[in-house]
């Protein structure tokens, strides 16, 4: 028989996700939360219950594959904020500090939110492993996506564009076709 | 004189063979640093799916220890001298180590090989070469999203039996290794 020993501290994530997502029709629902982004402002989900979709993006400063993503990010916000989409970026590596964050932020001209999630509790909830890790939902705060941004670190190879393929579909009302991609990146360091 | 040469290098190579029976038997956490080896030709090859699962069945009676890395992952570079440490601790114990590059197939001449001979690394590396990475991913475990470093272990019939998620350190390596030989 397969075990899996994936260690204590995902083992504590895959606990707690149990008690946050609840199945709910095809879609898992997460509760709603409230972090503060690195000026100290406090944004909640239901802050953005009047939007068309959410995007949740799990960021890094020192990771260099979500660094490859920090201009395809800036684009994707710039194409669909304005069609009703929301973007909230979340840092939940506990050795990058809120000062870090501004920098890295400033530096790259993030327009979206980046919240620190201290002690990762939000990245626990979410059972986020990876930056960059994408997790899209709706107004109910239902998960329509989660996943890469697109399918190479190297923007010239890119062959599918999974994060604005889903994005297109939620908009024109359809079932994202694919809803579930995955990609190599940097592990999300938890605090012990 | 030829045989007082002789003699002193016959006696240079029983050390050197002693030393190196005395690292084995050694089994501390390998975080010092190494020289290179400049005469040892490393040589890392693509690895598709056909070849990664002939890798897995032939095992031989031997346990497989497969680590996913990359170069421009930080904690899979901190992970590496304890994993040649492990490989010579456990060569004669029926475990075998290989290591997967998530890098480019590009990038084995440039990143590859300059950091494998940092480390002395003294076991098989590859540079994964699936149709999509994705795919390499859900070969190894569906519920890896493809974060790294990540390390799966496989009995001796070719079974995976451990996900391990995360930089992992020597003695968390060895006391899997060692659960799977003990069953």
């Amino acid at each position: 028989m397969i075990y899996h020993k994936i260690n204590k501290l995902t083992a504590l994530v895959l606990l707690l996700a149990v008690f946050t997502f609840a199945f709910s029709g095809e879609n898992f629902k997460v509760e709603d939360f409230t972090l503060p982004d690195y000026t100290g402002k406090s944004h909640s989900l239901s802050d953005y219950k009047d939007s068309q979709a959410i995007v949740l993006m799990f960021i890094a400063t020192q990771c260099p594959v979500s660094n490859a993503y920090n201009t395809r990010m800036v684009e994707i916000y710039k194409d669909y904020q304005g069609k009703g989409v929301a973007f909230l970026a979340v840092n939940s590596n506990k050795q990058e500090s809120i000062e870090e964050i501004a920098k890295h932020s400033r530096e790259n001209e993030f327009k979206f939110p980046v919240l620190k999630d201290d002690k990762n509790v939000i990245a626990d909830k979410f059972e986020a492993q990876v930056t960059p890790e994408i997790f899209v939902l709706n107004s109910d705060f239902q998960l329509l996506y989660h996943g890469r941004i697109d399918d190479s670190q190297r923007e010239d190879n890119v062959k599918s564009q999974d994060l604005r393929k889903a994005l297109d579909e939620i908009l024109d009302s359809k079932k994202v076709s694919n809803s579930e991609t995955k990609a190599f990146g940097c592990t999300i360091k938890r605090v012990k | 004189m030829f045989l007082t040469k002789k003699y002193l290098w016959v006696v240079s190579v029983l050390f050197l063979f002693l030393a190196r029976c005395g690292e084995t038997e050694n089994e501390t956490s390998g975080s010092e640093n190494k020289e290179p080896d400049a005469d040892y030709v490393y040589k890392v090859e693509l690895l598709g799916q056909d070849d990664l699962q002939k890798l897995i069945n032939q095992r031989r009676d031997r346990i497989l220890l497969i680590n996913v890395w990359a170069t421009w992952c930080i904690p899979c570079r901190e992970e590496f001298p304890d994993l040649v440490q492990l490989a010579e601790n456990y060569k004669d114990r029926q475990v075998d180590i290989v290591a997967i590059s998530a890098d480019y197939p590009d990038e084995i001449e440039t990143k590859i090989i300059p950091f494998l001979k940092s480390q002395q690394v003294n076991f098989p590396v590859y540079v994964q070469n699936f149709e999509n990475q994705e795919d390499f991913i859900n070969f190894l475990s569906r519920e890896w999203s493809g974060a790294l470093p990540a390390s799966f272990i496989y009995n001796a019939t070719g079974e995976q039996k451990l996900f391990l998620l995360g930089k992992q350190s020597y003695q968390e390596f060895a006391d899997a290794l060692q659960n799977e030989i003990e069953n």
